[in-house]
């Protein structure tokens, strides 16, 4: 069942010199118990479609509606104001209020929602299990001011969950964590919302985020979707070089399509460092230019010919060049090899006896050589 | 002060067209000096149909118009430096407008609106311009009562008793605004 829907979203500022169009015509679908991840830059407009989703701003134009009801329609001339949407959300800073210790902060919503009057043991109670699904047992009389980051973050998302709310909103909520604590918040928001079945849109620059935790993401570049996809085909299926070029580092080459009339999702593409078996959607035309993404971690380096593998069933393309620089990352060797006039970024096995100026063979199969349009 | 607040909101926060008007139209009654705002006043309120001339409410509404430019400074000072996600969390909570102020920015400006309170109150106790133009029997402030007694009834020994009565009680207040915050915010608890 599909719980929220987007229909043609469009947000406009008026800045002092002029209009943003800081969302355009953005449209999708949200299933029920989906996690789904709105991923871009800064300023792609993924911060203004969640606020525009919670109604604490108002579109321009278009249509939303949440769980069967409409709460925005432009046509219609009818909004759902914020405090009357069933909705829980964290905020990139927390918004812990300092007056309050954590009892206060995670109550709040039950005291003060819109929704019936509870009674005093039942707040108590539902206030207890909520702290108790992020780890923050009997912190109740803790002043806000005393938490540490993780901790605000934990009473955040508390207090998001209080209200057992149909649809619960993350914007960016890991950015201010340092980086071990911001892998471990990762790890128990994913897995709380998923164990809770409640749906989450969440708003994140950071690509590995979105790649772990979603079921889905909405790559949006310049306030306009570009790719909906699960992780998997977002990274291995990019629909252009703006989406492979944000996820993950991806090499690039222009090149000539040609497709390969036996297989239809294969062909031939003429790039500066030769001819490349590559892998492609049904769209590409012959004669076509687009550019080849390679993920510097397909690529495989030798240092001799003779151990090139042959696999058969696939198809492999190998090219030569030598080592120009070599970094050593620990649980992984990034080199760039000169390959002609190219750089290609190589990401291997930091055993991997390499030293610069070696003359190295790397090889890399057709299934990734995707194309992307030019 | 509550009047103050809300312009801090319009200006600061509201996101209105021509939320900033009222913030700026107090700032332009600093530039008027006393004596005129009060024969402005004499003149709106003996001719409106408003029984207040010649009560204190006059002299009330005189001062709040003449302090509002400085109360109206504070609140937007403070309100400035409350991160907005803080009153957007309150709605996402699903509270109302007026919850939000209640519970969540006025707590928080707390301590700024206290002092802007006692800054406008020791203001307006030793005022007399305001009160000497507006003042019948019925209404009569310190201010202009020590400017009688002075004045008209050359009673100095009262007149300076009260004047130093009026100055221990402006410089308690003083040194309670002078505080810092941890201390004003406890003295306010008990």
């Amino acid at each position: 069942m599909i719980l929220l829907s987007l229909r043609l979203i469009n947000k406009t500022f008026i800045v002092e010199r002029g209009e943003v169009h800081a969302v355009c015509d953005v449209s999708l679908d949200i299933e029920e118990g989906e996690f789904f991840t709105l991923l871009g830059p800064s300023g792609c407009g993924k911060s203004t479609t969640l606020r525009c989703i919670a109604g604490l701003e108002t579109p321009t134009s278009g249509e939303i509606s949440l769980g069967g009801g409409l709460v925005y329609s432009s046509a219609r001339g009818s909004v759902v104001p914020v405090y009357q949407r069933d909705i829980g959300m964290v905020f990139q800073s927390y918004a812990i209020w300092p007056h309050m210790n954590v009892f206060e902060n995670v109550a709040y919503p039950l005291k003060y929602g819109s929704s019936n009057r509870m009674k005093k043991e039942e707040i108590r109670q539902r206030v207890s299990d909520s702290l108790s699904l992020v780890h923050l047992e009997g912190m109740e009389n803790r002043s806000a001011t005393l938490l540490s980051g993780g901790q605000q973050q934990r009473v955040a998302l508390a207090r998001a969950l209080v209200r057992n709310p149909k649809l619960l909103l993350l914007d960016e909520p890991l950015s201010n964590l340092d980086a071990k604590l911001r892998e471990e918040m990762r790890t128990e928001l994913c897995e709380l919302v998923h164990r809770l079945g409640i749906t989450a849109v969440y708003v994140t620059h950071d690509q590995l985020e979105a790649l772990v935790m979603s079921d889905r993401i909405a790559v949006m570049h310049e306030g306009r979707l570009v790719q909906i996809a699960n992780s998997h085909d977002i990274y291995n299926r990019p629909v252009n070089a703006f989406v492979a070029g944000f996820i993950g580092a991806t090499n690039f080459l222009d090149g000539r399509f040609k497709r390969d009339s036996n297989k239809g999702t294969c062909g031939v593409t003429e790039t500066p460092i030769g001819t490349l078996f590559c892998s492609a959607g049904a769209e590409f035309n012959d004669g076509q230019v687009v550019k080849i993404a390679l993920r510097p971690e397909t690529i495989q380096v030798e240092d001799s010919k003779d151990k090139v593998p042959s696999s058969p069933g696939k198809t492999m393309n190998v090219f030569e060049g030598d080592i120009e620089i070599l970094d050593f990352h620990g649980d992984s060797l990034v080199i760039r090899v000169r390959v002609g006039e190219e750089l290609i970024q190589v990401k291997t096995d930091p055993d991997q006896q390499l030293h610069v100026g070696q003359h190295v063979y790397l090889v890399v199969s057709q299934d990734h050589c995707q194309a992307v349009p030019f | 002060m509550i009047l103050a607040l809300l312009i801090a909101w319009l200006s600061v926060r509201s996101g209105f067209r021509g939320g900033w008007f009222p913030d700026r139209l107090t700032m332009l009654m600093v530039s008027v000096p006393g004596i005129v705002i009060a024969l402005a006043l004499i003149f709106v309120y003996t001719s409106l149909p408003l029984p207040i001339y010649g009560t204190i409410w006059i002299i009330i509404i005189a001062q709040i118009t003449r302090f509002l430019a400085y109360s109206n400074r504070v609140m937007s000072a403070s309100y400035l430096q409350i991160h907005c996600e803080l009153e957007e969390a309150s709605d996402i909570s699903g509270a109302s407008w007026w919850t939000t102020m209640r519970r969540i920015v006025l707590p928080i400006l707390w301590p700024a609106f206290i002092r802007g309170w006692l800054w406008v109150f020791i203001h307006a106790l030793r005022d007399v311009t305001l009160s000497l133009m507006l003042f019948v029997v019925y209404n009569q402030t310190i201010g202009a009562l020590m400017w009688q007694l002075w004045m008209d009834f050359g009673d100095y020994g009262f007149g300076a008793a009260i004047a130093v009565i009026l100055m221990s009680v402006s410089l308690g207040l003083s040194l309670l605004i002078a505080r810092p915050t941890m201390s004003l915010k406890a003295a306010e608890v008990k």
